[in-house]
């Protein structure tokens, strides 16, 4: 594929060069090469279709209900891992007055982990199962993908990785306090609820998946149930 | 209006469903049939856009590629719409011919 023709094919939104940006080139080379068309009608008449399939996919999202995805995930992450990961950590470092200091910088990448791990778990739930991890929004079919192929909890074992990270970075009791506190309602509140809850509501497909992939520990996929 | 203005608004969606109905063809193969049958000269984009489109509504298929070109191939819902779209143009073709001929021009 020549430079140019590259270079307007990056013009395309990426889902539709994916899908189409191979079959587009090689039907510019021949038409060009039949002389059916010129390379500066061609080189023209790709750019504006550029533009038609921009317009399309910018539709597409704000009709799709993409956007008010993105904005209900990023409410649940404002409030939810924002007031239990960053909010109350902070408060209990500094009640009373306490200044804080850094102590352990090593514990930095296992924050960004934990993180990384939870945007991971959200990207899934949205994409998968149009939701989001908060249980009012949940998504509307069992999500096996990513993270979920390898523990049927990865949010929850996310938010014990950034707040251990935090109690390490600040070397704080306290924070390890609040993370073991937290393993502990996590725990009850997978058995006692959420698990009846999602065997109610999906049934044998739920039944399946907790079958195969464990709750807490991780174990790696196997290659069935990667679709 | 002019003969080409006409043509440039033809649908190009009918003109592909068009070509697919007797077989399915590849990017290329669609250009020189339309070409053909319409006289219209689709550049490789809009081919594209228009496939994309057909592809997402469910009115044609992809097939697996053959050394680098894929064919499509129209479906059950595509024939289904073609027929309509047909029909209906059709229609009202006969009665613009109708009021053409008995009208003084």
């Amino acid at each position: 594929m020549s430079r140019r023709m590259r270079w307007l094919l990056a013009l395309y939104p990426r889902a539709w060069r994916k899908r189409y940006g191979r079959e587009v080139a090689a039907l510019t080379e021949d038409l060009i090469g039949a002389g059916t068309a010129t390379p500066l009608r061609a080189g023209l008449n790709l750019a504006a279709t550029a533009a038609v399939e921009w317009a399309r996919a910018v539709a597409r999202v704000t009709h799709a209900g993409t956007l008010s995805l993105v904005v209900r995930n990023l409410v649940f992450t404002i409030v939810v891992p924002g007031l239990g990961g960053a909010w109350l950590p902070w408060w209990l470092l500094t009640r009373d007055g306490r200044s804080v200091t850094v102590a352990g910088w090593e514990a930095v990448p296992v924050i960004a982990a934990g993180t990384a791990l939870y945007v991971w778990c959200v990207w899934n739930f949205a994409t998968v199962g149009r939701g989001t991890p908060g249980p009012w929004d949940a998504p509307s079919r069992v999500v096996a993908a990513g993270p979920y192929r390898w523990v049927r909890n990865p949010i929850y074992l996310a938010a014990l990785l950034v707040v251990l990270g935090q109690a390490w970075l600040f070397m704080s009791l306290p924070l390890l306090a609040y993370a073991a506190a937290m393993a502990i309602v996590f725990h009850v509140f997978v058995i006692g609820y959420e698990e009846r809850t999602l065997g109610y509501r999906f049934g044998r497909d739920y039944l399946e998946y907790r079958r195969t992939v464990p709750r807490w520990l991780l174990r790696p996929p196997r290659r069935s149930s990667s679709a | 209006m002019t003969r080409e203005s006409i043509r440039g608004s033809s649908d190009r969606s009918v003109l592909i469903l068009t070509s697919l109905a007797d077989s399915p063809k590849h990017g290329y193969a669609l250009v020189k049939d339309i070409e053909e049958f319409a006289g219209v000269t689709l550049g490789a984009g809009t081919l594209y856009s228009a496939l994309a489109k057909l592809e997402r509504a469910g009115l044609v298929a992809a097939l697996p590629e053959q050394d680098r070109r894929r064919p499509y191939e129209i479906t059950m819902a595509g024939r289904e719409q073609l027929r309509e779209r047909l029909s209906e143009s059709a229609r009202i073709a006969a009665v613009g011919l109708r009021r053409i001929a008995g009208a003084p021009s």
